[in-house]
């Protein structure tokens, strides 16, 4: 399993360390230009949340091309050399959601810290005290993200591993992942949604500083919500998405072990 | 301990396509098998479906008497004919990968088949020509000391010196408790390596004969054989 994420690491590590080194010296450019001063005001809140904004899709998207990357790469020819090797299936994907997991998790600690820069160079002292004093908490929504990029990855692993293989036939391979992810995504999130208002167990990770008091709860997918009073995770739903993506990584394993065409 | 291969009614479609047509065939250790015939008679098929990169829509594939697993692939050794290898990788690279998860890969025989086959270890593999990716595919392959190796189309599109180079290797490292297939439409170029010949026509066996059955008794050379199978096929 090591030698596979090993091997799963090497292949875009240069791509991803360069993302990275890029983001980092050209934040750490615009610090030491005294650029953090824009930060400041009404006006600075609007740039630090650009710059977030742009981080979080920057993210998204290589997320996005990495997930899709397994149909153009892996069960396709160059699938040849990883898929003659005496691995199964379910110890490619798992080494392959390991390095997402791994990659999303630096990324987000990068995002993490920058937001942090940003917000003491707001100089707004409750802001400063709702980072300082929530670091568990921050620390907790970036392992759930992490943890929601694997289902999101592991839904298209699986999605493709239908296109593969039961469905090798089919011209458009990339269309059919696409739907059938928004289709699968619905219903998934439904029956989530669902399941968290038959069913309650929350567990509440309140925030340190009760400033954002006006501010509205809202909640993805039924699993987490965000409210004044901190990050409530309600775990019937979260358990049931774990369900499915193991659900997911049992059956795109079976497919790709049993039914492959490459 | 030999290695058997047995194949029963094995079939495989692409779409509506049947490229493997009922076939048996079966393959023992210590021989070297020819899988003649033209393009598109479901050689690279038949090849990909025993190495489990294919899964056929009826019948079996044993090894050994057993149902072929991703297990099965430790005991495989497959010189595709496609290029498989990723943008990012040196011959070093190639080497590494292969001795990272291939328990029988010999780290030794693969240095000295590099320099033998006059491969640079810190070369980018797209940088390679086509008959020099041809000869490292071949060390890899070759390097490995399994139990089955299955070689498709290893002399295509290659210049005849490394063609030269890539028949003494083969030879050279021919084992008695191996089996070893190699696929091709360029039969005089590996007539000297095979011990049986089967000919392969619209995914059937055509004929499967000995090949010094071929030159004694019939008096002719395989590539004769060959011709005069596929004229009247």
């Amino acid at each position: 399993m090591l030698n596979l994420m090993n091997f799963e690491w090497k292949k875009s590590w240069k791509v991803f360390m360069l993302g990275i080194a890029s983001v980092l010296i050209v934040y750490l450019y615009l610090v030491l230009q005294g650029t953090d001063n824009l930060y400041r005001g009404e006006l600075g809140a609007g740039i630090a949340m650009t710059i977030l904004v742009m981080l979080i899709t920057v993210g998204s998207a290589a997320l996005l091309f990495q997930s899709i990357s397994f149909l153009s790469v892996d069960v396709r020819e160059k699938g040849y050399l990883l898929f003659s090797t005496p691995n199964s299936a379910w110890k490619i994907l798992g080494a392959k959601l390991t390095v997402v997991f791994l990659r999303f998790f630096i990324w987000g600690f990068m995002v993490a810290a920058i937001f942090f820069h940003m917000m003491s160079s707001l100089k707004v002292e409750e802001l400063q005290g709702v980072l300082l004093h929530n670091v568990p908490q921050i620390i907790f929504l970036i392992v759930i993200s992490a943890l929601a990029s694997l289902f999101f990855t592991m839904t298209i692993y699986f999605l493709i591993s239908i296109t593969a293989t039961v469905l090798a036939s089919w011209r458009h391979p990339v269309l059919f992942v696409i739907l059938a992810y928004f289709g699968l995504t619905y219903v998934v999130d439904w029956v989530a949604v669902k399941l968290g208002e038959l069913a309650t167990w929350p567990v509440t990770f309140q925030w340190n500083l009760p400033m954002i008091n006006e501010m509205n709860g809202f909640s993805i997918t039924g699993a987490i919500n965000y409210s004044a009073q901190g990050v409530s995770f309600n775990i019937v739903p979260a358990l049931f998405y774990l369900v499915i993506g193991v659900g997911y990584f049992m059956a795109a394993g079976y497919l790709l072990d049993r039914k492959l065409n490459i | 301990m030999n290695t058997r291969i047995e194949i029963a009614n094995l079939q495989k479609r692409y779409g509506r396509k049947v490229v493997i047509q009922d076939m048996d065939l079966i393959l023992e250790s210590g021989k070297v098998y020819g899988l003649l015939g033209p393009n598109g008679q479901g050689k690279t098929t038949l090849i990909k479906c025993i190495a489990g990169l294919l899964t056929p829509e009826k019948g079996q594939i044993l090894i050994n008497g057993e149902m072929r697993e991703t297990r099965h692939k430790g005991m495989i050794s497959m010189l595709a004919d496609k290029d498989l290898f990723y943008k990012w990788m040196t011959v070093q690279d190639t080497i590494n990968f292969y001795d990272t998860f291939f328990e029988d890969f010999d780290r030794a025989d693969s240095e000295e088949l590099i320099r033998f086959m006059e491969l640079v270890p810190q070369e980018k593999v797209e940088k390679l020509s086509k008959g020099m990716k041809a000869r490292l595919k071949l060390v890899l392959v070759l390097s490995r000391k399994a139990k089955i190796y299955l070689l498709d189309e290893p002399l295509s599109g290659i210049d005849p010196v490394s063609r030269e180079k890539i028949v003494e290797t083969i030879l050279d490292r021919i084992r008695e408790d191996a089996i070893m297939v190699i696929s091709s439409h360029m039969v005089h170029a590996i007539e000297s390596l095979l011990d049986e010949v089967i000919l392969l026509s619209n995914g059937k066996i055509i004929a499967k004969e000995e090949a010094e059955v071929i030159r004694s008794e019939k008096g002719i050379s395989i590539d004769d054989y060959y011709l005069e199978v596929f004229r009247h096929a």
